[in-house]
């Protein structure tokens, strides 16, 4: 901060009178020390600035805001601007008019769907009780339901299913 | 020889039907005895269900004849009361390690006796107003076929189609009879057997219009309402108080007790080999019968009064008595 340098007589020439006054000043400001800055000043002013600047609003800060760019690179941003801005016109002006394009035509097509029939089962198909299940992953034990054997009807063929060794097989 | 196996048949299932207010659930929860020997072969049944299906509702009765080389079989269907039966032929082969196996429908004698038996007349009392109790046989049946004896054999009797498929029938093993070793000879071992037989009360027929099939066993009994049941014995039992008042001979057996005079006549000798023998009677006054048991055997003979069974010795301590 250098005040003397921004007052100089050089740069702002004074009447005689004032001159007196100054050479007084000057003598006065020579026998004047300044006081010591404390350390905390920095600080202080620090916390003054980021107060004001940093705790604005972001869309404050984003529309006062403003960026220093090179001139060349400026002018270089304009005229590419300008340029595509031109072509872009000038495309938009050459499409041909005619009619409105027509929606396109929707295709019915039946897809047959499956419908299932049930079956009389008239073969039974025995699985091997014996055999050895997965080691590790014990089934779940859910009680069997009970089940009412009012609709059973007795076979019409009697068959033997014979099992060597306790392996179904016919 | 042929009718031997139904009466056979006919005869477990009275011996079934018996004591300890038996029902047709609970018979279907023993499920019948499981080994059947003829031949020197032991045929163990046992049923089995497969698809949505138990079999925890079919009654499964078997009964050997060791004569025909054959073991009858009855399923029945509790749900429906319906029954099938068939016959099961072992016969022995030159290969030790094999056996014939041959399935043929059941008698008809074997049908119509079933029906006139208690087990008919209280399918008849459980399952009311069903056109017809007879068993449906199957009109077709396999070939007969040679098997290794230790193969196991299944044969599907009751089905269900559809999605909720499901079968049950027999499943059967087979094993060489080990040879029974020789015992003492017993009074146990006489059976006394009544066949199409009365029970005349005090000179009066009590049994009904019609003559009873036939029970055969060590120890007769019937159930008298109001008087108790009466256990009859060709021999005291000790611990329990067996009166001598009664005799057989022929084919009668006679007693009296308190006031009352009863008799039992049967169609053939109560003792095959003849003679006049001591009847001793145990009455059992706490003896609850089963209703149904007891209605059905009204239904079996009208004005039929009581209720008729065998026992083993085995089963005295099982009863209400007190011991002497």
């Amino acid at each position: 901060m250098n005040y003397l340098e921004e007052n100089s007589p050089e740069q702002n020439p004074k009447p005689a009178d004032e001159v007196v006054e100054d050479r007084e000043l000057k003598n006065l400001l020579g026998e004047w020390s300044p006081p010591e800055i404390t350390s905390s000043l920095d600080q202080r002013v620090l916390t003054s600035y980021r107060r004001q600047v940093l705790h604005r609003p972001w869309w404050r800060r984003w529309l006062t805001g403003s960026i220093s760019l090179p001139a060349p690179v400026a002018l270089t941003a304009a005229l590419l601007l300008c340029a595509t801005s031109y072509l872009a016109a000038r495309k938009a002006t050459s499409y041909p008019l005619g009619p409105a394009p027509t929606p396109a035509t929707v295709k019915i097509v039946e897809v047959p769907f499956p419908v299932v029939q049930e079956k009389i089962v008239t073969r039974f198909v025995y699985k091997k009780p014996d055999t050895p299940k997965a080691k590790g992953s014990p089934a779940p034990i859910s009680a069997p339901p009970r089940i009412d054997l009012a609709d059973f009807r007795p076979v019409s063929e009697i068959k033997i299913i014979v099992s060597h060794g306790g392996n179904d097989e016919k | 020889m042929r009718n031997r196996i139904y009466l056979l048949l006919v005869a477990l299932l009275l011996c079934s039907i018996q004591l300890q207010a038996q029902t047709l659930e609970r018979l279907a929860q023993s499920n019948g005895s499981p080994e059947q020997r003829v031949n020197g072969i032991v045929a163990t049944f046992s049923s089995f269900a497969e698809g949505r299906a138990t079999a925890e509702g079919v009654l499964r009765f078997n009964g050997a004849n060791n004569d025909e080389q054959a073991i009858g079989s009855f399923l029945v269907n509790l749900s429906t009361g319906m029954y099938i039966g068939y016959i099961l032929v072992i016969e022995r082969l030159p290969d030790p390690t094999k056996l014939k196996i041959t399935i043929k429908p059941m008698p008809e004698e074997a049908i119509e006796a079933t029906r006139k038996t208690v087990f008919g007349k209280l399918l008849e009392l459980k399952l009311p107003n069903r056109p017809s109790y007879d068993p449906a046989p199957p009109p077709s049946y396999p070939e007969p076929i040679v098997i290794n004896l230790t193969d196991v054999i299944k044969i599907p009797l009751w089905v269900k189609a559809g999605t909720e498929w499901g079968v049950v029938g027999d499943r059967i093993r087979f094993a060489i009879d080990r040879p029974k070793p020789a015992r003492e000879f017993t009074l146990n071992d006489v059976a006394l057997k009544l066949t199409d037989y009365r029970l005349i009360i005090n000179g009066e027929v009590r049994s009904g219009e019609r003559e009873l099939d036939g029970i055969e066993g060590p120890l007769p009994s019937f159930y008298v309402p109001g008087k108790g049941l009466f256990i009859l014995s060709i021999r005291p039992h000790e611990g329990y108080d067996f009166q001598k008042v009664g005799m057989t001979e022929g084919n009668k057996i006679s007693f009296s007790y308190g006031a009352d005079k009863y008799e039992l006549v049967s169609h053939d000798p109560v003792i095959p080999f003849g003679g006049k023998w001591h009847i001793w009677v145990l009455l059992i006054t706490g003896y609850q019968p089963n209703p149904e048991v007891l209605e059905a055997y009204k239904l079996l003979s009208k004005g039929n009064c009581c209720e008729y069974f065998i026992l083993s010795p085995e089963e005295i301590p099982y009863l209400p008595t007190s011991k002497k």
